[in-house]
């Protein structure tokens, strides 16, 4: 794992609570009460944050939000400029995504490929009414045309710069830290 | 002919002495031998051998002069230092008949490398059912002694008998290649804990045991002596050593292959590890080392058996058996038996020239290092050590196991009845 | 194992719990609309078989589709061991096709050993089965059916078969799938008996990292699973054992010996099976049973090792061999 020694954070613990709440928010408003919604989480740091955001939109709305995950390893565009990586889990919620509104949820909006891949990735998987896009941070320079429709905070960034999320789920805290990128060994 | 000066040599690894060599013969063994008149050769730290001589060596024609033919089996035999070698009949056409054996003598004569002296087959065709013209094969211009079916068994026990029976005629010696047939259908390698784990047919110690028993008791009955080939295991050891406690005439030789390499090799699944009779334990290892120090065994023979390259290069069920050994067999012998301080240059004298003569009836070979003998002679330089590079190989085939594996000595020069065969390292 | 898989005994306990965990999440795409992932677009695999087994083939090209691989068959009939050229030789003409892999199934033990060795050709090589020594992808699918079984679909990952008692019956002598189970069970913990007749157990058996034994309903009581390999009526003519009835006797798994299992104790069988010798209809028709579910985790599982050791730069199991074949 990568030291954040010299890393600052960005967003907190109760930071990262809020936006997650107002998305919620914007989610029941936009989607007009989330009846159809069904969040899937990108492994990682979006399966952590779309639960949490389900469970959210599950006290706005006082309903069940299906929730699961969709992993996007194998339909990634660099899988030959790095050694077979670890598959996570894709858990499609009983129901399946077939005529409603997906929401795709991860941590970090960067280039957009990974976005890309997850939405090749759904097209295998069922054809949804409408596909959105939240994310926690975005922090610019896209390699797509992909732009995310709920945004936590947006975080303009120079390319040397890294931008970590730690979640308690898998880190045991909740933070955002931006830091410089470490040289090459 | 003119004279050599072999000057400070170590005859048999003596004292330094000089030999003076006139014509085809030993003229003298001494020191502060005069070189007037004489072509020096400055022997200095190195070793005086008999020339060699190998009772067991594959040179293929006629039929399979792709691997190998008599001109190129010879020059590999000079370059290893040997001065005899006697070739196996599994030819095609089979050795079996007085004209086959007459051929290969003939060849082995004109080429003048070394002196070739055809093994005739035990059975017709080497199908092990009906004797071939032994007596006439020892009439003709070749003189066969050694009989042998070597690559087969002669495994009918009848048959055996017969031909162990029927050279007592003429004092020949039936070489036996030990292994029942039905015991080693389909088998690879040694059968154990590798070949478990490999999942090759597995070809029991005891396949070659049992033959051995067998022939050594019918030798004992008939009152014939009999010469098993390539004894590989430790359990044939035993038998032999027991043979040889009764007064059974039993000789027996171990090719330089089994004193060094173990069936763990074949985990490379890389044909050229792959032999008749396949490479054993290390426990095996080391007694046939032990019998051929002690006497058990009685000489190291090559099994010198060439393969073309696509005959190697390809997987392990579908390659051929066998090793090419003459140009490496005095190294091997050096470096299991020698270097470990088990047998001297003395002792390798007689496991490699003395008794292979005798047991095969080479006349003129096998002889003393002394005064009016033949000159057939072996110079070692037995302080190089060197790895083994095929591509050097005088043999057509290089279907060596010891590429890239560095061994010690190198034979550098061999005089075939006072006419040098190899000089510096270079066949003439 | 370097860029290939030859060997079960090559892989790692940690390589072979990555191989059933990413064969967990790619039997998951089973159960999608479309079947299929782009990961291996653009590669060529081909299947080199040269004895017949449509079973293991179809399970690899499955496989090898799934993942949008683009597949050649390559069935060289009869070809065998007879000439020695032919491996060689094709494994070179497929290669100068620009092949990325060969998945190749052989009469000759180490057949695949040498293909990948020799210097013949550069692409990745799968032994899909070769003589009598090994058949690796095997091996991990029973693995994966015992692990789901035995320890869980979900609490199974990332998990090994520790403690589990495994037992396998039958040909050991002429079995790669008996060699690749024994090797891959003990490097993932399990506790491994061979139950045969002693003429069908291999010399040399006493050096593998498991217990012997010639009793059948002594071990099945202590079992978790059972394993029955094949037996080729043919092996009775060599003398083997003397008669079909014989073995099934007592070497054959039939509902009462079944009955005295523990109750979570699965019945396996890398098929195809021979109904009557090894093994009684009742029994392979029974719940315990789980030869088909078995086919069906071999797709899985092959997707597994197709992905790691093609899917990316450089193959994702331990001690590979750096290699760099970008195009």
């Amino acid at each position: 794992m990568d030291t954040h020694s010299d890393a600052r954070p960005v967003l907190e613990g109760p930071d990262i609570a809020r936006v997650l709440t107002r998305i919620a928010h914007e989610i029941v408003e936009r989607a007009k009460g989330a009846d159809d919604v069904v969040l899937l989480g990108i492994p990682t740091r979006g399966v952590f944050l779309a639960q949490r955001l389900a469970a959210k939109l599950e006290q706005v709305t006082e309903r069940k939000v299906p929730v699961g995950s969709l992993d996007i390893t194998m339909y990634r565009d660099d899988l030959r400029m790095h050694p077979p990586r670890a598959l996570a889990r894709t858990e499609i919620p009983g129901d399946g995504i077939d005529g409603r509104l997906v929401v795709l949820v991860d941590d970090v909006l960067f280039s957009g490929r990974t976005i890309r891949a997850a939405l090749d990735a759904l097209n295998d998987i069922g054809r949804p009414r409408a596909v959105q896009l939240a994310v926690l941070v975005d922090r610019g320079h896209r390699e797509l045309p992909i732009r995310a429709d709920y945004v936590g905070k947006n975080l303009p960034t120079s390319l040397r710069e890294t931008v970590k999320v730690l979640l308690a789920e898998e880190d045991g805290r909740d933070t955002v830290l931006l830091g410089a990128k470490q040289p090459a060994p | 002919m003119s004279k050599t000066l072999i000057r400070g040599a170590k005859v048999l690894g003596g004292d330094p002495q000089d030999v003076l060599i006139d014509g085809g013969t030993v003229a003298a063994v001494g020191t502060g031998l005069s070189a007037e008149g004489a072509e020096v050769v400055e022997a200095a730290g190195k070793v005086l051998l008999p020339g060699l001589v190998d009772l067991h060596t594959h040179l293929r024609e006629p039929g399979r002069e792709d691997s190998e033919t008599v001109l190129t089996g010879t020059r590999a035999a000079a370059s290893g230092g040997y001065t005899a070698v006697f070739a196996m009949a599994n030819t095609f056409p089979v050795a079996d008949t007085a004209g086959v054996v007459e051929q290969v003598w003939r060849l082995g004569k004109e080429h003048g490398y070394c002196d070739v002296r055809p093994v005739g087959a035990v059975t017709v065709g080497l199908e092990g059912s009906t004797l071939a013209e032994l007596g006439a094969m020892h009439e003709s211009a070749a003189g066969v002694t050694v009989f042998s079916d070597d690559g087969k068994c002669v495994h009918d026990a009848v048959i055996m008998r017969r031909a162990l029976e029927y050279v007592k005629a003429f004092g020949g010696v039936v070489a036996q290649h030990a292994q029942e047939p039905r015991l080693t259908e389909g088998a690879q390698m040694n059968e154990g804990v590798v070949s478990a784990e490999l999942g090759l047919g597995g070809w029991p110690a005891v396949a070659e045991e049992s033959i051995i028993a067998r022939d050594v008791l019918l030798a004992e009955h008939v009152g014939s002596r009999v010469h098993i080939c390539h004894l590989s295991t430790a359990g044939s050891v035993e038998i032999v050593r027991w043979a040889k406690s009764r007064g059974i005439d039993v000789t027996a030789e171990v090719t330089p292959h089994h004193l060094l390499l173990t069936d763990e090799l074949v985990r490379s699944y890389n044909p050229v590890y792959k032999v008749n009779p396949p490479l054993r334990t290390e426990r095996d290892v080391m007694a046939l080392r032990e019998a051929l120090a002690d006497g058990t065994i009685d000489i190291v023979a090559t099994d010198h058996a060439p393969h073309p390259h696509e005959d190697k290069d390809c997987e392990w069920a579908a390659a051929a058996m066998g090793m090419v050994g003459l140009e490496t067999a005095l190294s091997v012998v050096q470096e299991t038996m020698v270097d470990t301080g088990l047998l001297d240059w003395a002792g390798v004298a007689d496991r490699m020239s003395f008794t292979p003569a005798r047991i095969g009836r080479a006349e003129g070979h096998g002889r003393p290092v002394s005064a009016g003998e033949p000159a057939n002679l072996t110079l070692v330089d037995t302080a190089y050590r060197g790895s083994v590079d095929p591509a050097g190989f005088a043999s057509r085939s290089r279907n060596t196991p010891y590429e890239g594996r560095e061994l010690p000595g190198r034979v550098t020069h061999t005089w075939l009845r006072g006419t040098a065969t190899l000089i510096d390292g270079k066949l003439t | 194992m370097q860029r290939h898989l030859i060997s079960a005994a090559d892989l790692t306990r940690d390589d072979a719990v990555l191989i059933l965990d990413t064969a967990e999440e790619m039997a998951r795409v089973a159960d999608r609309p479309i079947k299929k992932l782009p990961t291996l677009r653009g590669r060529t695999v081909v299947n080199l078989f040269f004895e017949d087994s449509t079973r293991t083939r179809i399970s690899f090209e499955a496989a090898e589709k799934r993942l949008s691989a683009d597949v050649i068959n390559f069935t060289a009939k009869g070809s065998s061991v007879s000439k020695g050229e032919s491996l060689k030789d094709t494994a070179q003409t497929l290669e100068a096709m620009g092949v990325d892999a060969v998945v190749i199934r052989h009469g000759a033990s180490g057949a695949p050993y040498r293909l990948a060795t020799s210097g013949w050709i550069d692409a990745h090589v799968i032994n899909a089965g070769d003589g009598t020594h090994q058949h690796p992808t095997q091996a991990l699918l029973d693995a994966f059916t015992m692990r789901r079984r035995l320890v869980g679909r979900d609490t199974g990952l990332g998990q090994d078969l520790s403690g589990r008692r495994i037992t396998l019956v039958g040909d050991v002598l002429h079995s790669r799938v008996a060699r690749s189970n024994v090797d891959l069970l003990h490097t993932l913990g399990a506790e491994v008996t061979l139950v045969a007749p002693p003429t069908l157990l291999p010399v040399g058996v006493e050096a593998w990292p498991c217990e012997v034994s010639y009793d059948l309903d002594r071990t099945l009581p202590k079992s978790d699973a059972v394993m029955m390999l094949r037996v080729q009526r043919e092996r009775m003519k060599a003398a083997f054992f003397p008669t079909e009835r014989e073995y099934s006797r007592r070497y054959g798994l039939d509902g009462e010996r079944m009955r005295r299992m523990p109750d979570h104790a699965i019945v396996m069988h890398p098929g195809p099976m021979v109904r009557g010798m090894e093994i009684t209809a009742e029994v392979a028709d029974s719940e315990r049973c789980t030869v088909v579910e078995q086919v069906t985790n071999g797709v899985s599982i092959r997707m597994a090792v197709l992905y790691l050791l093609l899917g990316g730069n450089e193959p994702a199991l331990t001690q590979a061999a750096r290699t760099t074949e970008e195009k």
